[in-house]
């Protein structure tokens, strides 16, 4: 009995169990039909990867920004902290208390330094002022910063950007590995070489060490840089692998084929594709 | 659970479902970073911080559809590329064509359909799709089957459509 397009479909996913997926294969070595079918199923999946990969715009730069926005929406709504926060347990009470005596402080000085707002440099509101800088001593705490606004959309982040490693690698992730470069300087040499190795990796040289690498399940993304050497090794075990330069595929790999999608030269085994200087 | 780790780890990955989802880079951005306040008050364990993120990030998308009446906009918007060095007049056009066949296409599934895709294009196993949408696991891979290739009919007749009109 031929397996249905859904079990086909499972199959491609690695989701079958292992029965399930050892009668499909013995189905699928006498059955050029279902062969057919699970090609146009594979083909139709590589489309569809290729075809939203081209509507992408997350630069590691806005997930940067991101972070510290996020923290900061978090900080301006919660009155609490929130659950997942991570503070020593044996100094949260302390601080709790010191933060509501410093709250009873405050209130006292605003009510009566009302009062006295009407008589400028009078006695009450110096010695006021006085007592306010001295609790802030006393609990050891600094005069509260102004709220961060309320919304915050990401800019610049405030933190330095992170470090940059020599070079990262992934394993595939269900035989499918990408390698996205955005915001490549012009210029930028990337180097494309398909490896005895069960991990793709990227490697960057010169000013392209400026880089910045994030990685996700069987994905490599590249921002930024100098217009030096980003060196890319992918894994001929993987299935499908493909490397896009500024939402352009360039390169791509699969079935064991490997296909070149955009003008490049060849170095010393290596597939260069250089961006505009 | 470290913070910093799981936002680095799941954030991108949001934010890359949410685009392609809404098609509107500011609105995916904000709805991610919504979802993730609303992550730091829960009490989750952490494996199951991503479906849960996943789940909130798409009904938050649904809500501002609905309560906005814009659903059909957000779909057809197309994203600005962010590029250091601004791209030439004709890569520009060319790119927002490309863009705009894929944003059509996708437009032309139902929202279940579009997000059992795009969380099989962030590694979620059929286990999770299938609790995402409340169906069986079994028919996850037939749902998945069909819309790919509901997609790809989709995508080819529009492109198709713009060489004919080039």
């Amino acid at each position: 009995m031929h397996p249905s397009e859904g079990e086909l479909q499972a199959f491609l996913d690695g989701e079958l169990p292992a029965d399930e997926r050892a009668r499909v294969a013995a189905h699928l070595a006498e059955c050029g039909d279902c062969r057919a079918e699970l090609a146009q199923l594979r083909a139709a999946g590589e489309i569809f990867s290729a075809a939203v990969h081209r509507i992408d715009t997350v630069t590691a730069a806005a997930v940067t920004a991101a972070h510290t926005a996020v923290l900061h929406r978090a900080g301006s709504r919660r009155s609490g902290r929130p659950a997942l926060q991570i503070l020593p347990p044996s100094g949260a009470r302390a601080v709790a208390v010191r933060r509501a005596f410093l709250r009873a402080a405050v209130l006292v000085l605003l009510v009566a330094g009302a009062a006295s707002a009407a008589v400028p440099g009078s006695p009450i509101r110096r010695f006021l002022v006085g007592l306010w800088h001295e609790t802030t001593h006393l609990f050891g705490v600094r005069p509260a910063a102004p709220p961060p606004p309320a919304r915050i959309r990401v800019a610049p982040a405030p933190r330095p950007a992170p470090s940059l490693p020599s070079g990262v690698s992934v394993l595939p992730e269900n035989g499918r590995v990408s390698v996205v470069v955005q915001g490549a300087a012009p210029g930028l040499r990337v180097h494309v070489r398909v490896l005895d190795t069960d991990r793709a990796s990227v490697e960057a040289d010169g000013p392209a060490t400026s880089a910045h690498f994030r990685t996700g399940p069987g994905r490599i993304e590249v921002s930024g840089g100098g217009p030096g050497d980003l060196r890319i090794g992918l894994p001929r075990s993987a299935e499908h692998a493909t490397v896009e330069v500024d939402g352009k595929p360039v390169f791509a790999r699969n079935a064991g084929r490997s296909h070149r999608l955009a003008p490049a030269d060849t170095t010393g085994g290596d597939t260069v594709f250089q961006t505009r200087p | 659970m470290d913070i910093d780790a799981l936002f680095q780890t799941l954030y991108p990955s949001l934010l890359r479902y949410l685009q392609r989802l809404t098609g509107d880079a500011d609105a995916a951005e904000d709805i991610a970073q919504e979802a993730f306040v609303r992550l730091l008050t829960q009490d989750l364990p952490e494996q199951e911080a991503r479906p849960w993120l996943f789940a909130v990030g798409t009904n938050l998308v649904r809500d501002r559809a609905r309560k906005q009446e814009r659903r059909h906009r957000l779909l057809q918007a197309v994203p600005v590329l962010p590029s250091p060095v601004g791209p030439r007049p004709d890569e520009a056009v060319e790119r927002k064509q490309e863009v705009q066949l894929v944003r059509v296409a996708l437009a032309k599934l139902a929202p279940r359909d579009q997000r059992l895709l795009l969380m099989r294009e962030e590694g979620f196993s059929y286990e999770e799709m299938a609790r995402a949408i409340g169906v069986a696991p079994s028919s996850i891979g037939t749902l998945i089957a069909r819309a790919l290739k509901r997609f790809v009919g989709a995508y080819r007749i529009n492109e198709a459509g713009n060489d004919a009109s080039e």
